[in-house]
């Protein structure tokens, strides 16, 4: 049924696209767009640390697997097509990445027979400025258009926070019952300040005279490491020793959707971009 | 309309130069080495264990060994990497019991002093880092109830309980480690064994012995039971009795001490439940005197029943007097004076709303300064945990 479905939206758009009225004629126009959405964060471990140590097991976290840490970004776009289907996109935004992990620890008393079991839920967030810079390549002419995208994107950080959720029950679960939590505290001294990579995605984008609206998804693929390694062990809030809790090394990727809308600048609606398909059918 | 496309050109050759400029400066930080800062627990899973860390020792190759005690007077080893993380920890053999302060450090292996749980006379273990485990390397029978070491690279000091004849017992030991070289003795006229039996069983108060020589090599300061007190003796270098600063009771004496030179000792001393720092002091090692009269400075959040650790450090090519002490909210805090000054120069603490004690902390090659302690983890188990603290912090800590 799933398939289906997607089948069924596939066939729709390639109708759209092929069969469309108007085609757009863009050269040297400029637009002002407006982008918000959510991502998914993946987090790539490069190194491990704990403060727990054993000769018989490696205290290292588990990762929460793709999907389980949303966020969510915004921001303003500036493109300019040097021709209709190639344009230069710089934007300006805002977005909020993370990454969570839990660790768990248990205590066997034999003699008097008491046991003590701890399970915590770390949940990260780090907010980015984020400059992208991107090529855009518009695939058809036509008023309802797919497009790939890629350049680099440089961020940021505008601020980093982390609280701990606990309970006693070792079962990966939050047990809601017994739930703690940690204050939330600034993790920003921890993370670095700046962060760049590549980003790439694909999307559909609808073309009036007045406006054009895109939905898209990005790959990020973030180059440097996240963490301040300086200041691991500095434990300024305290939760090294009481939480047995420091940040590995990672790297940040992630995955977002998009919606977009874009107004036309310098006379693009008087010079009306939208032009019946039948006067112009070769590109 | 050519002029405008310039400028929006530059802007993006602009921002693609700020692209490479900030990935060039984050890609030219400099390689993070995990040695030099962190902060290691050294996890046991068995609930019922309980350690107390004694003393720790940088190892040949770079990583560092753990003296501690568990559950009462059992002995326990761990020997980490350089990162502080565990490679081998041992439990000595139940015969081997009350490791004593400090492990000492002569020609490039590690020893300990610890006392045979019955016969009570003391041995000297020798580690072998390799066996992961500690072997016996002397024993001395006449030696009772051995309670510290002290190892000034010249001679080897054991200070004991003598339990027949009431005394405070001093011996050195040859460069060997093999024989006595002379003792010596003060009385204390009471049996203090209850007192002595519940500091090695950790049932009751750790009372803080000591022995240190000074820089001359004229005298040995120690604190011990003497004349019906908790007293700092003075020893001549034929270890005969020479001057005496008497503790009130066993309520009041001094925590630590580290001979300066020409008489000057830095110090913390305590009067009951109060603690007293003095960095900079003149003793005299042929009086016949009273803690409570040497002037100290009192340290109200400290707490007097905790160990104190004094040291030299050097930071910068200058010297300081390093003070470790627990505070009352079981904090840890370093003080560092000018040497030969009472100025406090810096002070930090470690640790916030988990239970740290202070146990021992030493200099370690790279300049950084590493602190063995006491935590207890989750509220519940005391264990062993390790803090570095990296040069730098040091150097921006006496700037």
């Amino acid at each position: 049924m799933k398939y289906l479905l997607v089948v069924l939206v596939l066939s729709l758009v390639s109708l759209k696209v092929q069969g469309q009225n108007y085609t757009v004629h863009n050269t040297g126009k400029s637009y002002l767009g407006l982008l918000g959405g959510m991502n998914f964060s993946i987090p790539r471990i490069t190194d491990r640390y704990s403060v727990l140590t054993s000769a018989e097991e490696k205290f290292e976290k588990e990762y929460d697997k793709f999907g389980k840490t949303k966020g969510a970004q915004f921001g303003l776009q500036y493109s300019y097509n040097f021709t209709t289907a190639i344009a230069v996109l710089i934007g300006v935004g805002y977005e909020t990445l993370g990454f969570k992990y839990f660790t768990n620890y248990s205590w066997v008393d034999t003699l008097e027979k008491q046991e003590f079991a701890r399970e915590m839920h770390h949940i990260q967030k780090i907010s980015y400025f984020t400059v992208p810079i991107q090529a855009k390549w518009e695939i058809t002419r036509g008023q309802f258009t797919p497009f790939v995208q890629g350049g680099v994107y440089m961020d940021f950080r505008h601020q980093a926070t982390k609280i701990i959720h606990y309970d006693n029950t070792i079962d990966q679960e939050e047990t809601e019952n017994q739930l703690s939590y940690s204050p939330q505290v600034s993790i920003k001294e921890d993370t670095r300040k700046f962060n760049l990579g590549l980003t790439g995605g694909v999307g559909m984008s609808y073309h009036t005279k007045y406006a054009t609206f895109g939905l898209e998804s990005n790959f990020r693929y973030g180059f440097f490491d996240v963490v301040n390694d300086e200041t691991r062990y500095t434990d300024r809030n305290g939760f090294a020793l009481l939480y047995l809790d420091v940040l590995d090394q990672l790297k940040l990727s992630s995955l977002n959707v998009q919606a977009s809308v874009s107004i036309p600048l310098n006379n693009a609606v008087r010079s009306n971009i939208m032009r019946k398909t039948k006067y112009y059918k070769k590109r | 309309m050519k002029k405008f496309k310039i400028v929006r050109f530059s802007a993006f050759q602009l921002l693609f130069a700020l692209a490479i400029g900030l990935g060039l400066t984050a890609c030219k930080k400099e390689e993070y080495k995990p040695e030099e800062s962190f902060i290691k627990v050294y996890n046991d899973s068995n609930g019922n264990r309980n350690y107390f860390p004694l003393s720790i020792q940088q190892t040949s190759d770079k990583g560092f060994l753990m003296l501690s005690a568990y559950n009462g007077w059992n002995i326990h080893l761990i020997k980490t990497d350089i990162a502080g993380d565990l490679l081998w920890e041992y439990d000595l053999p139940s015969k081997y019991v009350n490791a004593v302060p400090n492990l000492i450090q002569r020609n490039g292996s590690l020893y300990f002093v610890c006392m045979d749980e019955v016969g009570l006379f003391t041995y000297i273990m020798k580690v072998d880092e390799n066996g992961k485990s500690a072997q016996e390397f002397q024993q001395f029978q006449q030696i009772k109830y051995p309670l510290y070491v002290f190892d000034n690279q010249n001679a080897v000091y054991i200070q004991n309980y003598e339990r027949s004849s009431y005394k405070t017992g001093i011996h050195e030991l040859n460069d060997a480690m093999d024989q006595v070289l002379q003792s010596g003795s003060v009385d204390i006229n009471t049996d203090v064994e209850d007192k002595i039996v519940d500091h090695i069983n950790y049932t009751g108060r750790r009372f803080p012995f000591f022995v240190h020589v000074t820089p001359e090599k004229d005298y040995i300061v120690m604190s011990g039971f003497n004349n019906y007190s908790f007293s700092t003796l003075f020893m001549d270098a034929n270890l005969d009795f020479s001057g005496v600063y008497n503790g009130s009771g066993y309520d009041g004496g001094l925590n630590a001490i580290l001979p300066l030179g020409a008489n000057q000792y830095a110090l913390a001393r305590f009067s009951f439940s109060n603690l007293y720092f003095n960095p900079n002091t003149t003793l005299n090692p042929t009086a016949v005197d009273i803690t409570e009269s040497i002037p100290a400075q009192g340290k109200a959040e400290l707490d007097a029943n905790s160990p104190v650790l004094i040291k030299n450090i050097r930071i910068k090519e200058t010297d300081y007097v390093a003070y470790l002490a627990t505070t009352k909210s079981n904090q840890l805090l370093l003080s560092l004076y000018a040497k030969g000054s009472t100025e406090l120069v810096a002070s930090k603490y470690f640790g916030q709303s988990v239970p740290l004690k202070a146990c021992d902390f030493l200099m370690t090659d790279d300049g950084g300064l590493i602190l063995l302690s006491r935590v207890t983890v989750m509220s519940s188990f005391n264990r062993c945990a390790t803090i570095k603290v990296k040069r730098e912090e040091l150097e921006t800590l006496v700037d």
